[in-house]
């Protein structure tokens, strides 16, 4: 069946009074979950998951896709609004959101989120529509020396992150690096500085991470100036995003889209890689580079597309090849199993009512999205008008039990905070948080990676050389390092590094 | 001078990083083994607290925003706040644990008006149980007096 | 949204059904007084949606249909289930408010990897889930399509160190290759994957030779004709692998049997009463026909001989202990 008659097929599948109900729900718990911070889709997904059971299939995956599509549209909110990410994939958004926030242009930079979210989300599902099983064979390709070669060409773009002293970029790095090793060594079991404590042993969990380093360090920094009523944006300069910011957006959306789509693809990729890597890509082409970090809104709508494409990059291993590349959509995965399906490579053609189903649902999903979040964008403004010290305390209860939904364990709550007095008096020394944060995500698959291709290889490094992908991967970030540090050495010639 | 402790400080995680992987191997018949990573990471740590302890002024902060003796007071007393609530969570429930903490926070940290502080905090207290217990259907930690 | 859309779903679900689930008679008599007053939670180590959890979730559905109680699955996840294990040994209240479903591999975190902080003492096993049999499986592409198990092994022990197998490091996974290369003089190159699934990927992708899974993780693949389960480590051929060996057919031995078995544990001191009904709650679940349908649906098979156990406990003691010397014996740990 080719695909405009399955997507026919889907939509005629996806319009019952339940298939739609269940999407819409979807999506306003995702948004919701979104906006939380801390809570992120994972959790919604789990707590919800019992529901599906009792679902039909399109209804059930629908609302679980929707949920996923969701976080990442209101992530972005609360990283525009308070500096807070609502979720792992939103941090990079808070960059230029906030400070777009501060200049009382949120409304500008909320509806430009919303829009490439839904830009990014619809254009990916048009790759999935009519090449998932094109695309299902490059995911498959990837093996260990691909996974390790894809994860240097993310370091390397950490590099472009640092902003400022490369030394304290450099030891942060090192440093997100460590953190993400802590934990049981799954190659052989060993426990590595897990200091004794059982807790430990399943690592570090990311949400503390986050929410501490980036939102509790923020609510301190926030304290320290609080001024009786002070609101977090004095003049709200317009709601909506101007022709201008249309012109500079554009095409961000569309590399962002293009760059998500192919690393939500990939194993190890993801709506966290994707943006990041959507961030450093923006600023490396932008004309006048110092204007990321200041309020560009191309740091926000390159990384919100990013992130909403790679949920549906996401999805083609998951359908076509049954392969979960993150802890999402290995719980959509348990969701199809428990529906009696069981995804892979028969999956479209014995179910092509479902699969084109839940295609049509992702595309119906994204408009609910939208319609959603765009009339919100006028309230959450408004919240921008509330006296912080209202609004703190909910902030704070928000982060505590966002990271307590994690693992319901009070030992994440002490890393919250731990991680939010380092980030306090780290952000007082002028260190950025950022290369930390993409070093812990990418840290476990690389050094899995490069493991696995070491046992492997019957000749050990050159198993690079014998596979071309990787090849390509690893001699590209070669290249990008070496522009890093002659860029960077050109910038300051006094010869500080 | 904060930030030379804090660099030395670096030096010294550096440092015991490098030691601690050392007894878990460097490397093993197939290359990397658990300690490889972390050694390199406790080298790039040292090498970069060594540059930021000798570069000195070039990369320092020159002059760190500490915050001055109420925004410090008011900084303490949210850590201490966050603190209370981590600590007395397991043993109060969410609810109590959390209007306590929020409303000794608005009290002290935020100087509030005693009503106005009350009413922030039932509202900020339920509306996240109401989100996560209720919408969510999270099972949030109980008190001894079961809820 | 939860209440909603459980309450949505449950009228959804009540109207297919056409009646309210009757509970068991039999099971209500055994219920302790005021017991359970909240939900009961199952215990689940590893991350939603995999095998287990589902298992889990399906044996959840049922239990509360028979049984009336709310019954809430929870998941601990981390250090591949060491993270559960340790709180089920150690924090979980024995009050039968908790109940951990577990797989066999937890025997090995409590005998290699626990002493000193709790051991298999810590937790008392109320019932028998089901099992699923480690296969082993090759691609149908690359040069060793079409090959049997035997062939195989004797490729491994002519080139040694050059068949890559696909393993999941200290768990059964080597277990099972250790005891092969004992018996024929192979030597295979291990690749390291988190679970079974990674590593038929990496079969499917021409990234090992052969891997080792439980039928519910191939089964697509095996549909599609990308790969073919070549021998079963289990005692007796496997009804939804009626024509693939058994490894101790091949070999004429009685030692290839490594299977996940899951099962239920409640913390050691829960009350015997309460303890009594948990495990009569999952026991009138498993007499569903329903059930075992869908269990039989996710790849996994009732074993007879801990499914008519009349003292299960004490069964899985001595499987328990089974593990444990063959650890001694293989010398992961000194007795």
């Amino acid at each position: 069946m080719d695909a405009i008659n399955g997507l026919m097929m889907g939509f005629s599948v996806l319009f019952t009074a339940e298939n739609l109900y269940f999407c819409l729900l979807g999506s306003i718990v995702g948004t919701l979950v979104g906006v939380l911070p801390g809570i992120g889709p994972l959790a919604a997904l789990a707590l919800l998951l019992p529901v599906t059971f009792q679902l039909s299939a399109v209804a059930g995956l629908g609302m679980l896709a929707a949920i996923f599509y969701g976080a990442m549209y209101g992530g972005s909110t609360t990283s525009i609004l308070v500096n807070i990410p609502g979720e792992a994939a939103s941090v990079v958004t808070a960059l230029d959101g906030h400070a777009m926030a501060k200049q009382g242009r949120a409304g500008a930079a909320l509806g430009m989120a919303a829009i490439s979210s839904f830009v990014a989300g619809t254009l990916s599902l048009v790759a999935l529509t009519f090449f998932s099983p094109l695309l299902a064979s490059v995911a498959l390709k990837f093996g260990p020396p691909e996974n390790f070669a894809l994860m240097v060409l993310g370091l390397v773009c950490t590099l472009y992150m640092i902003g400022g002293s490369t030394l304290k970029g450099v030891l942060m790095i090192a440093l997100g690096f460590l953190a993400a090793i802590v934990g049981m060594d799954i190659v052989n079991g060993q426990d590595r500085f897990t200091l004794g404590t059982v807790n430990l042993s399943a690592g570090i969990e990311i949400l503390s991470v986050v929410i501490g380093l980036y939102g509790v360090s923020e609510i301190l920094m926030n304290c320290e100036t609080i001024v009786k009523n002070q609101m977090l944006a004095e003049k709200i300069k317009g709601l909506w995003p101007t022709f201008a910011d249309w012109k500079a957006s554009w095409k961000p959306m569309m590399r962002g889209s293009f760059l998500g789509f192919f690393l939500g693809l990939v194993p190890g990729g993801g709506p966290v890689t994707a943006s990041f890597v959507s961030y450093t890509l923006e600023r490396r082409i932008a004309k006048d580079p110092e204007r990321f970090g200041k309020g560009a809104i191309e740091g926000v709508a390159g990384p919100e597309a990013a992130n909403n494409a790679a949920v549906s990059g996401g999805m083609i291993p998951l359908f076509t090849l049954g392969i979960p590349g993150n802890a999402v959509t290995a719980l959509l995965l348990g969701a199809l199993v428990m529906q009696g399906v069981q995804p892979g490579p028969m999956f479209i053609t014995q179910r092509p009512d479902l699969f084109w189903g839940v295609v049509a649902s992702l595309y119906v999903g994204n408009v609910f999205l939208l319609l959603l979040n765009l009339p919100l964008v006028g309230l959450w403004v408004q919240c921008l008008r509330i006296p912080y010290r209202v609004l703190f305390p909910l902030i704070l209860l928000l982060s505590i039990v966002g990271t307590y939904s994690a693992n319901k364990n009070i030992f994440d709550l002490w890393v919250m905070i731990g991680f939010g007095i380092v980030g306090y008096v780290l952000r007082k020394l002028q260190y950025e948080f950022s290369p930390f944060l993409i070093a812990f995500v990418l840290a476990p698959m690389l050094e899995q990676s490069l493991r696995q291709s070491m046992v492997m290889s019957p000749d050990g490094l050159m198993i690079f050389a014998h596979r071309p992908i990787a090849a390509v991967l690893i001699v590209g970030s070669l290249i990008l390092a070496a522009l890093v540090f002659l860029k960077r050495k050109s910038k300051q010639p006094h010869g500080d590094l | 001078m904060f930030e030379r402790i804090l660099n030395v400080l670096w030096c010294l995680l550096g440092l015991a990083t490098m030691v601690n992987s050392w007894s878990l191997g460097l490397t093993g018949s197939f290359g990397p083994e658990s300690g490889f990573f972390p050694f390199i990471c406790g080298a790039l740590i040292t090498v970069c607290g060594l540059g930021l302890l000798f570069k000195g002024s070039k990369e320092a902060v020159l002059k760190p925003d500490w915050p001055r003796a109420a925004a410090l007071g008011r900084i303490l007393g949210v850590v201490a706040g966050l603190i209370a609530m981590a600590a007395t969570l397991p043993y109060l429930g969410f609810a109590v644990a959390s209007a306590l903490t929020t409303f000794v926070l608005l009290q002290t940290v935020e100087r509030s008006r005693l009503v106005e502080s009350l009413i922030i905090t039932v509202v900020s207290v339920a509306v996240v149980m109401l989100v996560f217990g209720r919408l969510l259907g999270m099972n949030l930690p109980r008190g001894p007096w079961g809820w | 949204m939860k209440t909603i859309s459980t309450v949505l779903a449950g009228l959804l679900a009540a109207l297919s059904f056409g009646a309210f689930a009757q509970t068991d008679p039999a099971l209500a008599k055994l219920k302790p007084k005021g017991f359970p007053d909240q939900p009961i939670e199952y215990t689940v180590v590893y991350p939603a949606g995999g095998g287990m959890d589902l298992t889990a979730r399906i044996l959840a559905k049922f239990v509360e249909k028979a049984s009336g109680d709310k019954v809430l699955v929870n998941n601990r996840a981390g250090g591949a289930g060491m993270v559960g294990h340790s709180y089920l040994a150690t924090q979980a209240k024995p009050d039968g408010y908790t109940v951990g479903i577990l797989a066999s591999n937890f025997w090995g975190d409590a005998i290699l990897r626990a002493p000193g902080k709790w051991s298999l003492a810590d937790v008392e096993s109320i019932a028998y889930i089901n099992s699923d049999a480690l296969a082993w499986v090759a691609g149908t592409e690359g040069p060793f399509k079409g090959k049997t198990a035997k062939e195989i092994l004797q490729a491994a022990k002519d080139k040694p160190g050059t068949v890559r197998a696909a393993v999941v490091p200290g768990s059964m996974w080597e277990y099972l290759l250790d005891q092969l290369e004992a018996q024929t003089g192979a030597k295979f190159l291990r690749v390291p994957f988190q679970g079974g699934k990674p590593g038929i990927v990496a079969l499917i992708g021409g990234n090992v030779d052969v891997a080792q899974g439980f039928y519910g993780e191939f089964e697509s693949y095996l549909q599609a004709k990308q790969l073919v389960p070549i021998a079963v480590a289990s005692a007796e051929r496997v009804f939804n692998m009626k024509d693939v060996p058994t490894f101790n057919e091949i070999f004429g031995t009685k030692q290839f049997v490594w299977n996940i078995m899951r099962f239920a544990v409640v913390p050691k001191g829960t009350p015997a009463d309460r303890k009594a009904y948990l495990s009569a709650m999952i026991q009138t679940a498993l007499q569903n026909p329903e059930m075992m349908a869908e269990f039989r649906r996710l790849g996994a098979y009732s074993d007879a001989s801990f499914a008519k156990s009349t003292n299960i406990a004490a069964d899985i003691q001595a499987a328990a202990m089974k593990e444990r010397d063959f650890y001694i014996q293989t010398g992961r740990l000194k007795p």
